[in-house]
């Protein structure tokens, strides 16, 4: 096993989708919100396809202990 | 649709070049060319995997759950099969608390992983590893909000939801703070004269938004008021809507709380949810429960471990930041597996949608004879509605044609016959007209 695991934000590929909505199916209606209560920057939220975060995820799962694993004494 | 093939068009590109070509043509050039399909294949355009579940759906005959209106805390939204996948994992749902951190890597992780992603999300720089929910993380801002300030005057507003306000008076009555509520505008709003008149002493302000009845706040204002009074803003959010609106962090907010069942969780019938609370760092000492910080091990390797805990109640007993000393780890792990599933355009996606569709259900609903708006300030994706007819009689109604419709205010507010309704992305337009044609039947 490898000593450590990137984290999300490290293989995060511009352009990467793990979801999609179906597209917007009534009319688009503008300017619903005033300016100054609107968001001026993008989140910078990692961008991941499912198999990139089903790998990642994975991964961190097997660095892990659980009950299924063997017994864990509670305060250990 | 572009999550089902996970490189980008960029990437692919960048392989080609790699390997001396310009075009994916290039690659079936071994093909003989009378061989080749010289046509686009004759298949649909691709279907999102919400489109698909319903498509299936409705070959067996399932319509699935009941078409759903209401919100008020509990929202219905898409959840990527992905979160399930993740989650599902025996490693991260039989776990335990990972006190031993050498067992527990990939649990400390994902934490870490989760605070991170509720930094970003908020704008704000500490987060802790979650409380129960966002009622719970209100009140444990509160506390906060004295310890940061040593006063004990808290002034919250009424459109707070009421499920987190009686939380907030039981935590006020037993903890000794004194609870200031402050009334809303006839927009829907918290009313800032109110604020100013009632700022002096007191140690912050707790400001909901989109607040219950889902008007959005102005953070702004309120920060730059009760900052002047030596007072702190948390402010309480929906974690979607910060996909359009401006994180509190950025708004001049201290604390933020908010909700985390949006974010991947199934209404579930009320829990378990989520307790997000993020903080600006001169306040990371003051947030309750758990936190993972990155550290070295031995071999000099990143890992993570629970860190401050001299915050915490098994350290150090009556003097700890809170008596939470438990965090909702399978909860966090979902919204963090959501967040990265949607990414930043996928979230915008879906709060632009919630937005979009709870628009188009308004003004459908206000054509309908005797049905009228009750505030006017701007909404996210929820809005109350009142007319003549009894709450009662129209759900009644609708509950027989299918659908679960808004949330009648009575439940909350004696005698207030208003109704509360609510419109996500899984609100398909189809839903959503066959719902106003509903309700126009039931008022008639």
């Amino acid at each position: 096993m490898r000593s450590t695991a990137p984290l999300l934000f490290e293989q995060s590929r511009p352009g990467r989708r793990g979801s999609d909505l179906p597209l917007l199916d009534v009319p688009k209606l503008d300017n619903l919100i005033p300016e100054d209560l609107l968001g001026n920057s993008k989140l910078r939220l990692p961008e991941l396809a499912e198999v990139d975060l089903i790998r990642h995820y994975t991964r961190l799962s097997r660095r892990n202990f659980g009950l299924y694993i063997s017994m864990q004494p509670p305060g250990c | 649709m572009r999550s089902y093939v996970p490189n980008t068009s960029e990437e692919r590109q960048a392989m080609l070049e790699a390997i001396g070509l310009s075009k994916m043509e290039e690659l079936f050039i071994d093909i003989p060319i009378e061989a080749r399909l010289k046509r686009e294949l004759s298949l649909d355009k691709g279907k999102s995997e919400l489109e698909i579940r319903r498509h299936i759906q409705s070959l067996v005959g399932n319509a699935g759950d009941l078409p759903l209106f209401r919100g008020a805390g509990a929202y219905r939204h898409y959840i990527p099969a992905v979160v399930k996948a993740i989650t599902s994992r025996s490693e991260f749902y039989t776990s335990y608390t990972p006190y031993q951190a050498e067992m527990s890597q990939g649990m400390l992780q994902s934490i870490f992983e989760y605070q991170t992603l509720m930094c970003e999300l908020t704008g704000f720089d500490a987060s802790n590893a979650s409380v129960y929910d966002g009622g719970t993380a209100c009140a444990e801002a509160m506390v906060m909000l004295r310890s940061a300030t040593r006063k004990t005057k808290v002034l919250c507003s009424s459109g707070l939801h009421p499920e987190y306000l009686e939380i907030l008076r039981t935590y006020a009555r037993f903890t000794g703070f004194s609870l200031v509520e402050l009334p809303l505008t006839k927009e829907g709003v918290t009313d800032i004269k109110a604020l100013e008149e009632n700022a002096e002493g007191a140690a912050g302000v707790i400001i909901q938004s989109p607040n219950f009845f889902g008007c959005i706040e102005n953070f702004k204002s309120a920060a730059d008021l009760i900052h002047a009074k030596n007072g702190l803003l948390v402010a309480a959010v929906n974690p979607i809507s910060l996909g359009l609106l401006v994180r509190p962090g950025d708004a001049g907010a201290d604390i933020c709380v908010g909700e985390g069942q949006p974010l991947g969780l199934a209404l579930s019938a009320g829990g378990p949810y989520l307790g997000i609370m993020t903080a600006k760092q001169k306040l990371m000492r003051s947030l309750p429960g758990r936190i993972v910080g990155q550290t070295e091990d031995s071999e000099g390797n990143r890992a993570f471990v629970l860190t401050l805990q001299g915050r915490e109640q098994h350290i150090r007993r009556e003097k700890a930041a809170s008596n939470i000393c438990s965090n909702q780890s399978l909860c966090a792990l979902s919204a963090a597996v959501y967040l990265s599933a949607m990414g930043p355009k996928g979230l915008k996606e879906v709060a632009e949608q919630c937005l979009q569709k709870a628009h188009y259900l308004k003004e459908g609903i206000l054509a309908i004879p005797k049905m009228r708006s009750r505030f006017e300030a701007p909404f996210f994706h929820e809005f109350v509605i009142e007319s003549e007819i009894s709450s009662a009689k129209l759900n009644k109604g609708l509950r027989k044609r299918g659908f679960i419709g808004g949330l009648p205010l009575s439940r909350y507010y004696k005698g207030d016959e208003g109704i509360l309704y609510c419109a996500t992305e899984a609100n398909s337009r189809n839903e959503l007209d066959e719902f106003l044609n509903a309700l126009e039947v039931c008022a008639k």
